[in-house]
Parts: C-alpha cells; sequence; structure tokens
C-alpha cells in the first residue's frame, strides 16, 4: 500500500533519514520502532507529506505520493496538539473540514465518535477543561474522523488508563478490519508484539530490521526453553546446562549447539522430576531491539 | 482554496469571538462618547434654573423679548427698578437673585458703548455668561440700527453671509488652519495604522506560536500546506483588524450624529457661536475655528478612507508576515518580548518621523520616508492630507506591495521550517539555514 525507496533527508551534518527502503502491506497494522533520534519523526513527516525527502521515493498504491493525498493520511503526532481555547466539537469540525469533509458530514460523524466513546457532553466544553486522557480520545477521532486509507499513530496510548487504551485497541483493530492501513510508532514493544504484524527497526537513521513480527523472533531465538517441575534440582545440573533464569520450580535452559530439548528433557526426568511444563521462548521484541540496535552501533564504532 | 477560506473563516470567527475584541471595539468608542459628554456636562454644568433680571434704565433695549436658553436653564426678566434700587435689595436680602444692569446712556448713536454689569450671590458660568452676552449683544446691534432708520427689511438683511470657497494650491500651505486640520487628521491615520499595525502583527505571531506550541501545527500541516495557513492566518487576522476599524467608523459617526445631539452636546467646531456676536469677545479663536472648520471640510476622506486601507493592506501584509515568521523562530512566551522589538522597531520609528513630517510635509525625510516601505505605511498617510505628487504615491504604493510579496515569500520560507523546530533558539544564522532548505 505504502512504498518507501532509499528515502533521504539530510539536516546541516547529520542524516536524519538514510537511503531507508521498505513496504508497508495494504490493511495491516505496521510497527514503526527505533531509539530516541532515530529518524522516526522525520520519516513519519515525510510520510505524511510535511516534509519532503532530499531524494528517494514515496509510493501510495503505486502512485507517487501528492499533496492530494494528504486528505487520505490520519496523522496521530507524539506531541498531541490542539488548540486549548476552542470548544471540542468546533474543533474536531475544523479538522476534519482541514482533511475535506463537508461541515455537515463531519458533525455527523463526530456525534456517532462521541456517542461510541460516551463523551456527547464535551461538545461544548474547551480542550483546556479536559484532562490529558480525555484530549487523547479527542485527538484520536480528529486523527481518524476523515476514514483515512493510511493511519499514523505516534505513541497512541501515553497518558491513557488501561480502559481507554483498551478502547484505542479495539478501534485500532476495527481500522484495520475496515481495510486501513496503520503505522504505529512507539517504545513500547509488548504493545507492538500485541498489535503489529510486520515491523522495521531505524538505527542513526538507517533501517537495521524489518520483517514479521512472528518471523523475527523465530529468527532470533537462541534455544532457550522454560521448564516448570516438581521436585528438587540436583546440583549436577548446573555443570552441563546453562541456567538463564532460576526461581523455585521454574528454570530457563540455554542449549548449546551439540543439546537438544531432547536432552534436557531426558536429564530432568532422569533426576527424578516430573515435569509440568516445558516450552521453548522466543526472544521478546523488546530483547531484539536492544540486541540489532547495540550491535549496530558498536559495528559503527568499528567502522569509523 | 476550500481549505484557505476555512482557515481564514476560523481565525476570523474565533477571535471577533473573543471577549476582547468584543470589549476593544464597542467599549472604546462609547467610552470616547462619554468622555466627550462627561467633559462637556463638567464645563457647562449650572447647577439650577436661573433667572436673569434686566434693569434697562435707558430703555436701549425697548423691552424686546429675549430668547431663553434651550436647555431651560436660563430665563430672562425685565424688572421694572433702578440700580439703586436693586443694590439696596440686593444689600438687604442676600437674595440669589440675577440682576443686569444696563446703563442710562444719551441716545443710541453708532459709538454708543454699553458697560453691562450684574449682580447676584453666584457667578455665572462660561456658557452661560457667554450665553447671555451673546443675546444682550445681538439685541442691541438690533437697537443700534433701528436709530438709523433703517427700514425693517433692512435691518432683517443686515446680516452678511459669506461662504469661502477654497481653492487647491500652493499658497495652501501657508493656510494654517488647514494645515493643522491636515496635520490632525494625518496624524490620526498614521496613529491608527500605527497602532493597528502593531496590535495585528502580534496577534498573528502569537497565533503562529500558540500552534508551535501547542504542537496543533503538525496535525495542520499534515491537511495543508504550510504556506496556505499562513497566507490564511494573516487574511482571517487582518479582516478581523477592518471590521474592527469599520465598526468603530460607523460607531463614532453614529453616536457622533445621534448619541451627542440627543445628550444635548454639539460637537461641531462650530458650537454655540455665532460669528457676530462672539467676535467681539475672541474675534481670533472663532476666525481660527472658522477656518479650521473649513480646513477640514477641505479634506477629502473618502481619499483618506482608501489612503487607510491600502496602507494599512500593504503594511499589514508586510509586518504581519515579518511577525509571523519570527513567531515560528520562538519555543515560548518569554522569548517573544525581545524577537518582537526586531519588526516593533521600525514601526515605531515611523511613527516618530511622521510626527517630523507633519511639520514639513514636502522635504527630503518626508518623501523618502514615504517610499521606504517599512516607514510608508504610516508615513505616507499622513502625508496624504497635505496631497502629495500623484507618482511620489505611486512608487510609494508599488514599492510596499512589491516588499510584502517579497517579504510574505521569505517568511513563508522560514516560518514553512520554523514551526517544526524545537529547542534552541533560533539564530539569524538558523534563519537564513531555512529560508534555503529545499521544500
Amino acid at each position: 500500500m505504502l512504498s518507501l525507496q532509499n528515502i533521504v533527508k539530510q539536516f546541516d551534518n547529520y542524516k536524519a533519514n538514510d537511503d531507508i527502503s521498505f513496504e508497508i502491506p495494504a490493511a495491516s497494522i505496521f510497527g514503526l520502532l527505533g531509539p530516541n533520534g532515530a529518524g522516526k519523526t522525520t520519516l513519519i513527516r515525510i510520510i505524511t507529506g510535511i516534509t519532503a525527502p532530499d531524494s528517494g521515493v514515496l509510493l501510495l498504491d503505486g502512485k507517487p505520493f501528492r499533496s492530494e493525498n494528504r486528505s487520505q493520511i490520519g496523522y496521530m503526532p507524539e506531541e498531541r496538539g490542539l488548540y486549548k481555547k476552542m470548544k471540542v466539537g468546533e474543533q474536531l469540525v475544523y479538522l476534519a473540514q482541514l482533511k475535506g469533509l463537508s461541515r455537515v458530514e463531519a458533525t455527523d460523524r463526530l456525534k456517532g465518535w462521541m456517542q461510541k466513546f460516551e463523551i456527547e457532553n464535551w461538545w461544548n466544553k474547551k480542550v483546556e477543561e479536559l484532562s490529558k486522557g480525555m484530549q487523547q480520545k479527542i485527538q484520536f477521532i480528529a486523527t481518524i474522523i476523515h476514514e483515512p486509507k493510511l493511519v499514523i499513530l505516534d505513541e497512541p496510548f501515553s497518558g491513557l488508563d488501561p480502559i481507554n487504551a483498551d478502547l484505542i485497541v479495539k478501534e485500532i483493530f476495527e481500522l484495520k478490519n475496515a481495510g486501513a492501513t496503520i503505522i504505529f510508532s512507539t517504545h513500547r514493544m509488548e504493545q507492538v508484539e500485541e498489535l503489529c504484524q510486520r515491523i522495521v527497526l531505524i538505527n542513526k537513521g538507517k533501517n537495521i530490521l524489518e520483517g514479521n513480527v512472528t518471523e523475527l523472533r523465530k529468527q532470533f531465538k537462541d534455544n532457550q526453553y522454560r521448564i516448570e517441575f516438581e521436585g528438587e534440582l540436583a546440583p549436577s545440573f548446573a555443570s552441563e546446562f546453562e541456567i538463564q533464569d532460576i526461581n523455585q520450580n521454574t528454570i530457563q535452559v540455554r542449549l548449546q549447539h551439540h543439546q537438544t530439548s531432547n536432552d534436557l528433557l531426558k536429564k530432568l526426568i532422569d533426576q527424578g522430576l516430573s515435569i509440568v511444563n516445558f516450552q521453548e521462548v522466543l526472544p521478546s521484541l523488546h530483547d531484539i531491539f536492544v540486541k540489532r540496535v547495540k550491535e549496530f552501533n558498536l559495528s559503527k564504532e568499528v567502522t569509523i | 482554496m476550500r481549505t484557505i477560506f476555512i482557515i481564514i473563516q476560523r481565525e476570523y470567527i474565533t477571535r471577533i469571538r473573543q471577549k476582547s475584541f468584543v470589549f476593544t471595539t464597542f467599549a472604546g468608542p462609547i467610552a470616547l462618547v462619554l468622555l466627550t459628554f462627561l467633559s462637556f456636562k463638567i464645563s457647562t454644568y449650572t447647577g439650577s434654573v436661573k433667572t436673569i433680571n434686566i434693569v434697562d434704565e435707558s430703555n436701549a433695549l425697548n423691552r424686546m423679548s429675549l430668547p431663553d436658553k434651550n436647555d431651560q436653564t436660563l430665563y430672562f426678566k425685565y424688572v421694572n427698578l433702578s440700580e439703586a434700587q436693586v443694590l439696596k435689595s440686593y444689600a438687604n436680602e442676600n437674595s440669589d437673585q440675577l440682576y443686569l444692569i444696563i446703563p442710562k446712556t444719551d441716545t443710541m448713536n453708532l459709538l454708543s458703548e454699553f458697560r453691562i454689569k450684574y449682580f447676584g450671590s453666584k457667578q455665572l458660568g462660561r456658557i452661560d455668561k457667554e450665553y447671555v452676552q451673546k443675546v444682550i449683544s445681538e439685541k442691541l446691534q438690533l437697537q443700534k440700527l433701528k436709530t438709523f432708520n433703517h427700514s425693517q427689511e433692512e435691518i432683517d438683511n443686515w446680516e452678511v453671509h459669506t461662504k469661502l470657497e477654497y481653492l487647491s494650491s500652493k499658497s495652501e500651505l501657508e493656510d494654517t488652519a488647514y494645515n493643522d486640520a491636515a496635520s490632525a487628521t494625518g496624524l490620526i491615520t498614521g496613529l491608527i495604522i500605527y497602532i493597528m499595525l502593531i496590535f495585528y502583527g502580534v496577534t498573528i505571531m502569537r497565533g503562529v506560536m500558540e500552534e508551535k506550541t501547542t504542537r496543533i501545527i503538525e496535525v495542520i500541516i499534515s491537511s495543508v500546506k504550510p504556506f496556505q495557513l499562513l497566507i490564511s492566518k494573516i487574511i482571517g487576522i487582518g479582516l478581523v483588524g477592518i471590521t474592527q476599524f469599520v465598526i468603530w467608523a460607523i460607531l463614532i459617526l453614529v453616536l457622533n450624529l445621534i448619541a451627542l445631539p440627543l445628550l444635548g452636546v454639539d460637537s461641531s467646531p462650530m458650537a454655540g457661536t455665532s460669528p457676530i456676536t462672539s467676535m467681539k469677545t475672541s474675534a481670533i479663536d472663532v476666525e481660527y475655528l472658522q477656518n479650521l472648520s473649513i480646513g477640514i471640510s477641505k479634506i477629502n476622506f473618502t481619499k483618506m478612507f482608501f489612503t487607510f486601507l491600502v496602507y494599512f493592506i500593504g503594511g499589514y501584509f508586510l509586518y504581519g508576515s515579518l511577525f509571523a515568521g519570527l513567531g515560528a523562530t520562538v519555543n515560548e512566551e518569554g522569548e517573544t518580548q525581545s524577537i518582537s522589538m526586531i519588526v516593533t522597531i521600525p514601526i515605531m520609528v515611523s511613527f516618530f518621523i511622521s510626527t517630523a513630517v507633519i511639520n514639513d510635509p514636502t522635504g527630503n525625510l518626508a518623501v523618502w520616508a514615504s517610499i521606504f516601505p517599512l516607514t510608508s505605511p504610516v508615513v505616507m498617510p499622513v502625508r496624504m492630507a497635505f496631497n502629495p505628487p500623484f507618482y511620489q504615491i505611486l512608487i510609494s504604493v508599488f514599492v510596499l506591495f512589491a516588499t510584502f510579496i517579497g517579504s510574505t515569500w521569505v517568511s513563508a520560507r522560514i516560518y514553512r521550517t520554523g514551526i517544526l523546530m524545537y529547542g534552541k533558539k533560533a539564530t539569524m544564522k538558523d534563519m537564513i539555514k531555512w529560508f534555503l532548505y529545499k521544500g
């Protein structure tokens, strides 16, 4: 749906985006990840058409991005922005009109959304009268009221309580099911694992990892198993297997190249323990993220 | 085009709905009129109804009826008493009656002089005194004329009415009264433009800064181009300024025409003076006032109104775009003070220049300052009242509009980058760099 090809954006003496390419499939939730200052915001600004790349191509449905496409995009920036003195209803109708809706259409849709979010009585409230979390809901409505094909959410859950966060998650899935493509940028890896099918990891302006979340976790697995058992673990176990973590009746073990999961199970059974649970531990996105960024930074230091 | 209209609408409506706008727009002129009314009332305060008892021993007035003051605070009445009797009764009974004594004279002739005295426990106020003087002088004058056996018709037509037609020429500059009227009109126009440029310029700057600091800017410019937002904001706020000016003009006009007369105040410069009578008391003042009113009537207010519009629009776009560009470079309210000085100083300088221009409206300073685009929006309207050569107006307007197109273009390029830059305070070098960035 969206294709970025060799995007470069330079500021003064550093490249915020250095030859970034990736594809975002239609009707999916896509994670845009990276440490602070990696160039995510610049990339998002290029995707939303706020800034133009120095070179590279941005294709939307196979066609170059043009300013008319702005109305097909909904963008919720990390730093929330609303006119503080303006009333909620007026403000959302205004923002929707800027995206091409007529006043009547905007008003109609907004009423629907406010009903859905159970905030009908906020229409005449000024934004500054609302709490941060409440403003967040307003900002979310502003992002999607014009039914964009591409929705970009930068840290959409910051400041939301679990109930409202779930409400937004539900809406994100509904948008996806309705055919929208969602780019989701965050530092919270457990949310990425929960929501995203694919991710791209950006560091120092470069694309350092890209792929399907499940496949990536498999790709980065390093033979770790968690075993829950009943009985007493013999001290000799530690001399044969590398224990990553031990906690009463649960143990996490990392196998060496010559070891198999059967070896591990056999050893434990031979020791007279009864196995309650046995599972392979896939690395979390968090681990992959940290590992990959560290590796990349090290390799960069070496080349310099 | 549609989005520009939507943005203009928001900028305009949110501002004219603000309490501060409603207050300054409506309370301003009303306060002005109330002030005029109060100062008029205080200066004309009479306190109570007075009866002027006229002791006319020589029958100089021939018992002619004398007009009472039209606000019914002053009446005339003839009394059959001698001066001596009046003095006696006045000394005895401490009455609050007022007595006006026209002393005995020989038979009336052209040289007859009247030394009129009045007694009373209280003095007459200035306005009342002038009124009594006027009425008595007029009637005595008529009586004088009658003694020369003029026919009634001649007497009825003795007053000469002249109307001076003003011919525009170099001599107009020597006409001090016209000069003063022109100076005042020019200076007031310049002053209004000066105040409005700063006020609405700062409004633009705050608007830009609000969008930047609340970060709504990212939401907006993911929908519209920065230039569209900038130009719509400038136009929207400019319309607020023009609305305010038009409301002021209408209110002042309406209040002057309706409210002041209703309150019993005549605000025209000729108020309460009949040439013939007052000339005797303060001949110079009246002559000057007459000329001044002719001077004012010679000023082409339609021309001044359009001058105001053209120079306000030109100056507003020029300074407005500069204020907007600067607004995009700041991160917080505190920084605006120092940075807005960069733009407010030239506006202030223009106003200082215009006070000098009044004394020498055709001098070198006047000519160049009315062409130089940073000073012309304030200086040229001041000069306009003195009818500068047409080619100078043409050059001035052309230079101003060319400059504002240029300044809008430069500011838009700085704005476009500046609104997305957070953190450190922008330096001049940063702004130049932003200006040079590609799309």
